[in-house]
């Protein structure tokens, strides 16, 4: 009973984080809206100090060496958004399955567009308790374009994936999400 | 040693994916085409340092299923995904290599080009 209450206010917790990121996400991206405004209007990528959008879908390609823990694994993908189209790469650093209903994670993202790169270290917290799982991520660029700006963003399960996605060790599993990328 | 088929300098034209490029060190990317029949396609690209500020500085060897290898140094931009990558000499077939660049990305695949030699020479200097 209080386990079940936990996880309600959990998810309401989660609820609430989700929909924030995504109403300043979309306060940032939404045409004529103050932050775009804000910063050279027209220019087609960003400036340094606006905020940068870039999508992107992944699926794990390789099994994990302890499972259920997913460390090691390695991820795949496309991207797109302000990098350009492009591929992913990804790997699962460390994780924490210590939480129930939630899965905690350090992973490194590599955004590899075609007119931008970039690699974030990225803290993972999905959600499991809800369906589809989704997660919330929060990092910052370690290398590439955007180097040491913020990294925040959303992703949600996939299944089955809407797109081919080759080499998946998990079926038609993938996820699919955004990122938002910003000056401290 | 070094009979290697196909012309001893011309130009390079290698391209290579890197869905297992991770940016740590360590991690690499495979050659799937080039028209130097001493870089196999399927060799992998192995990175040696971890991707860096503004972008990637590091040396890279070349590995192919035969295990031979050459060395090379790869400097690039993630800002604007340019840069440059040289080769010279390593093991075999590679050890009269030189090469010199210049790379650019479709999306998809990393692709350089530029121009190599393979001439004996450089192989008694560089082996």
């Amino acid at each position: 009973m209080s386990a079940r209450r936990l996880v309600n206010r959990r998810l309401r917790l989660v609820a609430a984080l989700i929909a924030t990121i995504l109403a300043s996400s979309w306060v940032a991206v939404s045409p004529g809206s103050a932050s775009t405004l804000g910063h050279h209007h027209g220019a087609p990528h960003g400036t340094p100090h606006s905020t940068a959008h870039v999508t992107f879908t992944k699926w794990i390609v390789t099994q994990p060496a302890n499972p259920p823990s997913l460390a090691g694994v390695l991820m795949r993908g496309v991207v797109g958004g302000a990098v350009g189209n492009g591929t992913y790469v990804g790997t699962v650093l460390n994780d924490d399955l210590s939480d129930p209903g939630f899965w905690h994670a350090d992973a490194l993202y590599g955004f590899f567009g075609h007119r931008h790169s970039f690699i974030a270290r990225l803290r993972i917290t999905e959600n499991d308790t809800v369906d589809p799982a989704t997660a919330v991520l929060r990092g910052v660029v370690i290398a590439g374009w955007r180097h040491d700006q913020r990294v925040h963003g959303v992703y949600t399960t996939m299944d089955p994936c809407p797109m081919p996605t080759p080499g998946n060790v998990l079926g038609r599993v993938c996820f699919q999400g955004s990122l938002a990328i910003s000056a401290p | 040693m070094n009979e290697t088929p196909g012309p001893r300098s011309g130009e390079l034209h290698v391209a290579k994916e890197c869905s297992e490029y991770t940016g740590l060190a360590g991690s690499f990317c495979t050659i799937t085409s080039s028209n130097l029949d001493a870089i196999p396609v399927g060799s992998k690209v192995v990175y040696a340092s971890a991707a860096g500020e503004t972008g990637i500085e590091s040396d890279i060897t070349i590995v192919t299923a035969q295990a031979e290898h050459v060395s090379g140094h790869v400097v690039l931009s993630m800002e604007t995904n340019t840069g440059s990558v040289t080769l010279s000499g390593g093991t075999g077939a590679f050890a009269a290599l030189q090469a010199e660049t210049v790379v650019s990305f479709d999306g998809t695949e990393w692709h350089w080009d530029g121009t190599y030699s393979l001439t004996p020479a450089a192989a008694e200097t560089t082996s």
